[in-house]
């Protein structure tokens, strides 16, 4: 066990080194401001890979969360976070502030052509 | 309240799970339960210490030093789960343990601080936040009272369904039911490090979303309990094979050893 | 060790929290759905009424032409009520030409028929896109997600609210009935707790539980079938010693009678007359066993000085003592015990006979009482063999006889003398220690009888 344990973390702190180089992946930003997202509805090109920065302008923490997307990441308030989506099929992908779900809510919409 | 209790349930029940079943498992080889006392207080230190470094956390690599530590740290819990079972097998035959008290101990400490740091910050961030914002508190208070009723009574119920078996078939079940959850946490972790982007993302092998939805009270149990996964993908569902095998095989060796020790003894006692 | 009152107390409010718990998820869960489509008719009927009480063309300005709508009573009262409805009427071109409690100045949503998230006016909203075909324009109403949502939640949190107060109540309850429905067992334990050791009568609880009976029947049978076999062994013992005593006596006479007629008694003779002796010693020792047994001696407890009982028992003994020429030295002062004089006696002479037994001649023994401030110390040391550290234990067993070579061939010793010695320092709640005295051989025993009036 005295070992594996760090054998283990350098595993993980290794694949973050060595961050992907392969093209730029496209990004998109959505804002977070009482507690809404802006867009609501975001519209991306399937099968590709993009980078989804999350901004935060709201006092408080607020959690991105979709089952859909099966991602969640939790943006304290001011600060802004990144996720990484996709490839997806074509197709509508909720999500939701696990914080505040009543008002924080949106969709990804996934389309073959933009 | 949904999200409340969502959010408390989620995070006390799967503590909640790996402290029941442990503190069941350490009862019947008759582990002082002390150090389940002292586990949790690492955990509620370690729960403080990220706490702190939250944000720089965050911002670490790219801005996802969150999903690594969370990886890392599920990684953690699951391979001191593991070490335990192997410890709580090799302590079938009381008068012959395999492993020292000190394996059982560190493998504690590890598991259980882990998942307490790794619950108790989600659950920190959440009410911290909402503290902030005019909201009404008494949904918040209804949704947490009832989550946390509700994980406590499980893990009551689950550590009484334990430690009323009989000491080896309290370490086997303890063992087994410690084998899914464990491999659920490296799904979870697995999900964290293709958000992070270090694995790839891949196209889910089938979806079990309609059937039982994450959202649902019991999909969030399940969640909870196995870390169930509606759409997993080839990568997810092979770490938990292999997980599981390797737990599987682990234990089988151990008891295999555990055996053999014994027998020896016989021979030359 | 695990506790049945609080197993049965947790598991049990661990079952009513989960079942009430999750019903009540659920039952919320049903009731949200449940006000989430009243208020999508509230949009409807409120689309509706603007389709068939709002002209055509009526122009974007004349809000007030229209009365404030109240859907509910209950609503006006309730902060933010202004901007739960927004109202517009959008033509086919686009154009808004009616707005009710919104400023803004474009469609708030598509306009296809349907309901609708959406977000402006920094709020997100439910809304409703009407298609009123008869005027041939569109009519859209909004309501705004968190105060539907609050209002409703208001109201059906007022019924989850109970079930969670509810449950330490009934924690408490089922705590307090269980401590109740456990209370025969307790009380059966602290029965058995507290009885004497030599109590064996059987126990007795008022209303003795259905559950329960068996072990009283069982511990009650058991109780007596002991206390039978107690008494068995005991009168067995008594009545054989007792019945012993009248041919031992018989006996005796005759072998008297028979040395005196004998003008030379051969040795053999002699030998019958020593075992005929020991037999009578041992008879009576075993008597004394018996009577003396704190299991059932009734004892008679009186102010003793123990001294003065010392000197008594000395000058009785003398004799023995001369005629092994051994040196016998009584010492020490007044010490006041509380104690049954006949006891007390019968084990100062068994631990003289025994000093003197296994000292040899010319040998010397000295019998000390101190007083001191909790305690009576009696010490009876000789410096004959003394018995090994080892074997100190089970010296005072019955028939217990140390190490054949320490007894002198002649001494009609039985082994029962310090068992005696034991059942008597018992009876007094005394302690009884064997030692080596100070001069470095011999036995020392020493018995600690503590003052009237310290303690239990």
């Amino acid at each position: 066990m005295k070992t594996r344990i760090p054998a283990l973390m350098i595993a993980i702190i290794g694949m973050a080194a060595m961050s992907p180089t392969r093209g730029a992946t496209p990004e998109f930003v959505i804002e977070i401001k009482d507690h809404l997202f802006y867009p609501s509805e975001l519209t991306i090109p399937s099968g590709v890979k993009i980078k989804l920065r999350i901004v935060n302008n709201d006092a408080t923490a607020e959690e991105f969360e979709s089952y859909e997307l099966n991602r969640e990441k939790v943006i304290r308030g001011g600060r802004s976070g990144t996720v990484f989506i996709g490839p997806l099929p074509a197709g509508e992908y909720p999500f939701f502030g696990e914080f505040y779900p009543k008002t924080a809510q949106g969709k990804i919409l996934v389309v073959d052509e933009i | 309240m949904t999200s409340a209790l969502i959010i408390i349930l989620g995070e006390v029940v799967e503590a909640m799970l790996i402290i029941s079943l442990l503190m069941a498992a350490t009862g019947s080889i008759g582990m002082n339960r002390g150090w389940i006392v002292v586990a949790i207080l690492i955990g509620l230190a370690g729960a403080g210490l990220y706490a702190d470094y939250f944000d720089a956390i965050s911002d670490a690599f790219d801005g996802v030093g969150q999903e690594l530590t969370n990886a890392t740290t599920l990684f953690g819990v699951c391979l001191c789960l593991m070490f335990f079972s192997f410890f709580l097998i090799g302590q079938l035959r009381p008068a012959a343990p395999l492993f020292p008290l000190w394996v059982g101990i560190i493998a504690l400490f590890g598991s259980i601080g882990l998942a307490i740091t790794r619950e108790v910050v989600e659950i920190y961030i959440y009410i911290s936040g909402y503290l902030l914002s005019p909201e009404p508190v008494q949904p918040i208070l209804i949704g947490g009272a009832l989550g946390t009723g509700i994980a406590l009574s499980m893990g009551a119920l689950i550590y009484y369904a334990v430690s009323n078996l009989k000491r080896r078939q309290s370490l086997i079940v303890s063992c087994i039911v410690l084998v899914p959850i464990s491999a659920g946490l490296v799904l979870q972790g697995v999900t964290y490090l293709m958000q992070a982007d270090k694995l790839p993302a891949q196209s889910p092998l089938w979806d079990t979303s309609s059937l039982i939805p994450e959202d649902s009270v019991i999909g969030e149990l399940l969640f909870s309990l196995f870390s169930y996964e509606a759409t997993p993908t080839p990568l997810h569902v092979a770490f938990y094979v292999s997980t599981v095998g390797v737990m599987l095989l682990g234990m089988l060796l151990v008891s295999r050893l555990a055996a053999s020790g014994q027998n020896n003894s016989v021979k030359y006692a | 060790m695990r506790s049945i009152r609080l197993f049965l107390t947790l598991t049990i409010i661990a079952i009513i929290t989960l079942v009430n718990f999750l019903s009540s998820v659920r039952g919320y869960r049903q009731s949200m759905d449940e006000a989430e489509t009243l208020f999508n008719e509230q949009l409807l009927e409120n689309a509706l009424l603007i389709s068939a009480t709002l002209p055509v063309g009526a122009p974007a300005g004349e809000k007030a032409a229209l009365p404030p709508l109240s859907v509910n009573p209950r609503l006006d009262n309730t902060p933010g009520f202004q901007s739960l409805l927004v109202i517009q009427v959008v033509d086919d071109q686009g154009n808004l030409t009616f707005s009710f409690n919104t400023e803004a100045q474009a469609a708030i949503t598509v306009l296809e028929p349907g309901y609708r998230d959406v977000n402006f006016d920094g709020y997100r909203w439910h809304t409703l896109t009407y298609r009123d075909t008869a005027n041939e324009r569109w009519i859209l109403t909004a309501q705004r997600y968190d105060i539907r949502y609050t209002l409703a939640e208001q109201v059906v949190l007022q019924s989850v609210l109970p079930i969670v107060l509810s449950i330490p109540v009934a924690g408490f309850i089922v705590w307090l009935l269980i401590g109740a429905g456990l209370k025969p067992v307790i009380r059966l334990a602290e029965e058995l707790q507290n009885k004497e050791a030599t109590d064996l009568s059987p126990v007795s609880l008022e209303a003795t539980p259905k559950e329960l009976a068996p072990l009283q029947k069982s511990t009650n049978e058991l109780l007596s079938r002991l206390k039978a076999s107690f008494e068995r062994e005991k009168r067995f013992a008594a009545d054989a010693a007792h019945e012993l005593r009248t041919p031992i006596s018989v006996l005796k006479v005759q072998i008297h009678n028979l040395l005196e007629e004998w003008q030379n008694p051969p040795p053999s003779a002699q030998q019958l007359k020593i075992g005929i002796d020991r037999m009578g010693h041992l008879v009576e020792q075993i008597l004394d066993l018996n009577r003396t047994s704190p299991d059932l001696y009734m004892a008679q407890f009186e102010q003793l000085d123990l001294f003065e009982l010392c000197q008594e028992v000395v000058s009785d003994s003398y004799e023995q003592f001369m005629d092994k020429n051994q040196t016998l030295e009584l010492l020490g002062e007044k010490g006041l015990i509380r104690g049954d004089r006949f006891a007390i006696s019968t084990m100062l002479k068994n631990l003289l006979s025994n000093a003197s037994k296994y000292t040899p001649e010319d040998g010397s023994i000295v019998v000390r009482v101190r007083s001191q401030d909790k305690e009576v110390i009696l010490t009876v040391s000789d410096n004959g063999p003394g018995i090994p550290a080892a074997e100190r234990e089970r010296a005072l067993e019955r028939f217990y006889r140390s190490g054949q070579d320490r007894n002198p061939p002649n001494q009609p010793g039985c082994g029962l003398g310090l068992a005696i010695v034991k059942h008597i320092v018992d009876l007094h709640r005394a302690s009884l220690t064997l030692g080596t005295p100070e001069s470095g051989t011999g036995l020392c025993v020493k018995v600690r009888f503590r003052k009237p009036g310290q303690g239990s």
